[in-house]
């Protein structure tokens, strides 16, 4: 008798634990704990420590800290020079997105045109661009530094030579200097958005294109008004990506330029590099940081809004 | 059972490897810990066989073991130094760590400020104002400090104390084509800014080559605002560009560069030239006339770099000032010091090991080997420096006594910052002297009340 209470005592309690383990396996906290732990671990961790630092006066030369509430964004925002980095940066941003997603498409379009022909060569053509986001954005920048060298030595100048043109500033000219960098940039970054595009190109469904070719729709028109609405989430997704990687460009520009001639070609991420590992203000640094991510916030906001995709993504 | 036997082979392997691994490991040390009296003093991670362990951060420029170094030519006579403390400390061993230049400076910063640096470490002597606060005393361990150049108990003494231990110095110079200036001057390098423009004038138009090039570097550029007796920051560290001498000094220095684009004795690139080996470069190829570089460049990138005499050519000067009888030259080179506290036997021995850098035969022989300059006169004299350790030792031990280090104040990469953006500002023409200068000086205070 006993025996057998205890047997379903034994019973009862593997019944309950089999019962949580399935209410466990259905519930999505156990399968979203390890991306939740490793989002508030290596995200948002520091990105509350970065708040929290731009709230301070925390120097690397400093023993201890002083809270000084939001006296490093009213110096920051008070500081004409800021407003100038945060033109060029807008410059090198906005440029960077238009060349980026216009020249990916291009070359996603013309991909998928030499495949569904069966056309030879968009293989080597996608491995091409995609070696130029292989390599690291410092390798990119001293490669295109020697390339612009203003001398007959520059590979550009010396070509230019040869049709008796330049030598041309590429980098000692302020404006120049910019355009450069964007090139540099666009040159390295038009794999991703190709990547991206050419990914959503290949989820048309091929029935639309049959549809409107009934309906009478050239090329144009089938590309206005089934490819682009088609596109339009990847299209989002990768402004989106290319925008936060624009404004966020270092490397690449600290070693084309580091930010001269001057100041001319000085973006944000640079500044806040220079404030937090050159003058070793870590405050001010985290400040411009902060500074940086609501911008990318609110650039993503604005496209939300203007791309109305909200129910797609 | 072959299954089984396998296994056990590949159990007993391991064992064996272990073992032998462990054997290995353990006929590095002695029973109590320390090193096995067979072993070499110095390897390239540990200097001295004792048994009390010090901690020293340094670059493998400075190892003693030839075939680790980046400075082979070095090696020996840092190797005599080393194996000399080592005798007469057998009771330490210096525990040697090389940090990546690049987090170098950040790193060892980091340490300090959390009260856990090394016990010593080599620093660069423009970071030893960072570690002022950190750097314990060496009075007691480094005889004659009198001897040293001017510039170098400026940065290194604070409150009497010498923090430092300067062991080789640069300076910077003209360096000029005799032949040219032969040719289109009356054979003597240009002493001031207008016999510079002038000269460069001559040269540009007869020959088809740059007249002039300097890098729009902030300390390639002081010597010419230091020689006109300009101060960047006063005894309290604080910057007083704003002073009216120092404001005149600077407009002056921006005025001439813009004189030297506008009369195509420089071109406009100058703003780029960031690397030391782009201007010697230029003048091996016989496409530059004069330049501003540091004084090794001779021996390293023309001596050692071309196979006949034409190095010769190349020949070494006083940087040309606004006026005849002002002389000035940026100097640079790296020290050690110590971060230790105390004064027990430990503290003792890092202080030892940090001041033999700086004893004038250890010196002098470190120096003869890599074409550094010494920092100290006794070093000039020392029989291991000798009458001809380097091409223009002389020119190069005259300019140290006009030697300006960077200034070793925190504000000071503010100000070098901002002087570069004014000079590469003024060259582009995004700037005239004058706007340039103030709002050099705008941001430079601003900085310094924040």
């Amino acid at each position: 008798m006993a025996t057998a209470d205890q047997d379903g005592l034994v019973r009862r309690g593997f019944g309950r634990v089999r019962g949580l383990s399935r209410r466990l396996i259905d519930h999505p906290l156990p399968w979203l704990l390890p991306t939740l732990v490793a989002l508030g671990v290596f995200q948002l961790y520091p990105m509350i420590e970065a708040v929290t630092m731009s709230l301070t006066d925390e120097s690397l030369i400093r023993q201890g800290s002083e809270f000084v509430g939001l006296d490093q964004y009213t110096r920051l925002l008070s500081d004409p020079e800021f407003y100038e980095m945060l033109r060029i940066t807008a410059i090198y941003a906005f440029s960077s997105v238009i060349l980026h997603v216009l020249l990916g498409l291009v070359l996603a379009l013309a991909i998928d045109y030499g495949v569904r022909r069966g056309l030879h060569g968009h293989l080597t053509t996608r491995v091409s661009v995609l070696l130029a986001w292989i390599v690291p954005g410092i390798i990119i920048g001293l490669v295109w530094k020697v390339m612009l060298v203003e001398t007959e030595f520059g590979a550009v100048n010396h070509f230019l030579g040869l049709l008796g043109i330049g030598p041309i500033p590429f980098r000692s000219d302020p404006q120049l200097a910019l355009v450069s960098t964007i090139i540099a940039g666009t040159w390295r970054g038009t794999a991703f958005s190709m990547i991206m595009i050419y990914g959503g190109l290949q989820r048309v469904p091929q029935r639309l294109y049959e549809a409107a070719r009934v309906d009478g729709a050239g090329r144009w028109a089938r590309f206005r008004h089934v490819t682009l609405p088609q596109l339009k989430p990847v299209l989002f997704v990768t402004t989106v990506l290319v925008t936060i990687y624009a404004l966020n460009t270092f490397d690449l520009i600290f070693a084309l330029t580091g930010g001269g001639p001057g100041r001319a070609t000085q973006v944000l991420s640079l500044f806040m590099y220079e404030e937090a590992f050159e003058k070793y203000a870590l405050g001010r640094g985290a400040a411009i940081a902060v500074v940086m991510l609501c911008i990318n916030l609110l650039l993503t906001g604005v496209y939300l809004y203007m791309f109305d995709i909200g129910d797609e993504i | 059972m072959t299954e089984h036997n396998l296994s056990m082979t590949r159990r007993n392997v391991l064992l064996l490897s272990s073992a032998a691994l462990a054997g290995g490991l353990a006929g590095c040390s002695d029973s109590d810990g320390g090193v096995d009296e067979d072993a070499p003093t110095l390897t390239h991670e540990r200097w001295g066989k004792g048994d009390t362990d010090l901690s020293y951060w340094t670059s493998d420029f400075y190892t003693p073991i030839e075939g680790e170094s980046s400075q082979p030519a070095a090696a020996p006579a840092l190797n005599t130094q080393h194996s000399e403390w080592a005798e007469n400390h057998p009771d330490y061993q210096i525990d040697v760590t090389y940090p990546a230049f690049g987090q170098w400076r950040d790193d060892l910063l980091t340490r300090a400020s959390q009260g856990n640096a090394p016990d010593g470490s080599t620093i660069d002597s423009s970071w030893v104002a960072d570690f002022y606060e950190f750097l314990t005393p060496l009075n007691d361990h480094v005889d004659n400090t009198d001897d040293f150049f001017p510039f170098v108990t400026e940065t290194t003494v604070q409150d009497g104390d010498l923090l430092a231990a300067w062991k080789y110095t640069g300076c910077r110079c003209l360096y000029y084509r005799q032949d040219l200036i032969d040719q289109y001057g009356d054979g003597e390098p240009p002493r001031t800014w207008e016999d510079l423009i002038g000269l460069g004038e001559d040269i540009a138009d007869g020959e088809d080559i740059t007249s002039f090039m300097f890098r729009a570097e902030p300390f390639d550029n002081l010597p010419y605002f230091w020689g006109q007796g300009g101060e960047l920051v006063d005894e309290e560290g604080a910057p007083v560009l704003d002073e009216d001498g120092n404001r005149t000094a600077m407009v002056n220095v921006l005025s001439f560069i813009r004189d030297l684009i506008d009369s195509g004795v420089t071109p406009q690139r100058v703003a780029n030239i960031e690397d030391v080996e782009d201007l010697p470069r230029e003048g091996r190829n016989d496409q530059l006339a004069m330049f501003i570089g540091n004084n090794d460049l001779i021996e390293r990138s023309f001596k050692n770099q071309v196979e006949d005499d034409s190095w010769q050519r190349w020949q070494v000067a006083h940087i040309p000032m606004m006026e005849p009888d002002q002389f000035a030259t940026g100097v640079g080179g790296w020290t050690e010091g110590t971060f230790i506290e105390g004064d027990g036997n430990d503290a003792t021995a890092m202080k030892e090991f940090i001041s033999k850098f700086v004893e004038p035969d250890a010196m002098a022989r470190y120096c003869a080997a890599t074409n550094f300059l010494p920092t100290r006169e006794s070093a000039y004299d020392s029989e291991f420096y000798g009458d001809n350790a380097i091409e223009y030792q002389d020119t190069f031990r005259e300019l140290l006594q006009d030697g300006f280090a960077r200034p070793a104040v925190p504000i000071y990469t503010t100000i070098a910052d901002e002087y570069r953006v004014a000079i590469q500002n003024v060259v582009t023409g995004q700037d005239d002297p004058e706007s340039a200068v103030d709002a050099m000086i705008a941001n430079v205070n601003e900085e310094y009340q924040a």
